[in-house]
């Protein structure tokens, strides 16, 4: 036997319908509110904090482009520095590349043994970079041929100079003296400077 | 049933929305981050070359200061006149008698500048070789590029000279 009171719906079928709309219309309301703050402000968070974090990189970049400008700015100032002190040493190289012609006219007149009258004497040589072969013109009186022969013969021994050529000879008169005048060249075209610094030892 | 698919398309745009805009954002980020990186490396490459360029003309000056210390200073050509009295002082402290001292055209195309001077003098044999040793001496920037001496007569021992020096004036003025 059936105690159980029987259910009996007496709401409107339609009330219960918009009832239920309602209730399931609430549910996905508050399931949307729950997926934006579950997921959306998460979301919204992320998105943001990407977009207004800094790493500091930029700073960086800016910081090393100032320095290489610093850096830069400087260079020009000491590649004309060394320019400069580049060529100044070599001024100072080719001023050590001299000729001491003190020295030179040393063997000369030592090997004329008093013996030469000289009358003239052109030299020229070395140039800019001392580099240049010397060619000495050398004129004088002697007494005899075999004086300037033998004074060309003592300039040959002093080792000094790369060739000495007796030019040319001619007697020539001086009232009643009757004298010999030569004309010798001389050439170098080694450096001097050892050279006649061994010769003046002679 | 419409509830559902419109309740359930809420969630879902939201939810997309949020993934998106954090998805793009990290995206557009991390574009720019290595980005910066690439101009972060490249400026700092360029910076060690040009520290390591400087440190390289920084240490060349140095071994080229040290090299050119307690050498002689080079007199700039603007010295001219001041340079010209200083030999023709010096040659007439030896007994030489200067008759002209005659600055000719600045040597530029060799490889350091140089101002050519003539002198022309007379003097005894042994004067002109005092002068020579003074000059090298003292003035070790001055070279003799030429000499003439001449002397004319058997009885006077007074020789006519002609001397090319050649000053080699600082390159300070030729840079």
């Amino acid at each position: 036997m059936n105690t159980s009171v029987p259910f009996i719906n007496l709401i409107p079928e339609k009330r219960v319908v918009v009832r239920h709309k309602k209730m399931l219309t609430k549910r996905w309301i508050i399931g949307s509110v729950l997926t934006g703050i579950f997921v959306g402000l998460p979301g919204l968070y992320i998105g943001g904090s990407a977009v207004f974090t800094d790493s500091g990189i930029t700073e960086q970049i800016d910081d090393a482009k100032v320095q290489y400008a610093n850096h830069q700015q400087k260079i020009p100032q000491l590649n004309e520095q060394v320019r400069l002190l580049l060529a100044e040493k070599e001024v100072h190289d080719l001023i050590k590349n001299r000729v001491e012609w003190q020295k030179v006219f040393t063997v000369l007149v030592s090997a004329s043994e008093e013996n030469v009258r000289f009358r003239r004497l052109s030299a020229i040589g070395g140039g800019v970079e001392g580099t240049n072969p010397i060619e000495i013109n050398l004129e004088g009186l002697v007494e005899s041929q075999t004086e300037a022969r033998a004074y060309v013969v003592r300039l040959e021994q002093a080792q000094v100079f790369d060739s000495v050529s007796l030019v040319e000879t001619m007697r020539e008169s001086f009232g009643e003296i009757e004298l010999v005048k030569f004309r010798i060249l001389i050439t170098i075209s080694g450096t001097l400077q050892a050279e006649v610094g061994e010769a003046n030892d002679i | 049933m419409k509830i559902h698919v419109l309740g359930s398309a809420a969630c879902l745009v939201i939810a997309c929305s949020a993934i998106y805009f954090a998805s793009k954002s990290i995206s557009n980020q991390r574009g720019h981050y290595f980005n910066a990186q690439h101009l972060l490396a490249t400026a700092k490459s360029e910076l060690n070359e040009s520290v390591t360029r400087r440190v390289q003309l920084t240490t060349r000056v140095q071994q080229l200061k040290k090299q050119t210390e307690g050498q002689l200073d080079l007199v700039p050509i603007k010295m001219l006149n001041s340079r010209t009295a200083e030999i023709v002082s010096l040659a007439e402290s030896v007994g030489v008698r200067v008759d002209s001292l005659q600055p000719l055209e600045k040597i530029t195309d060799k490889q350091v500048p140089v101002q050519p001077l003539e002198i022309r003098a007379k003097s005894s044999a042994s004067e002109l070789y005092i002068l020579l040793e003074e000059l090298n001496d003292k003035m070790p920037d001055i070279h003799i590029q030429s000499i003439d001496i001449i002397n004319s007569s058997t009885e006077i021992s007074e020789v006519q000279i002609t001397i090319l020096l050649y000053w080699f004036v600082s390159p300070a003025d030729k840079i």
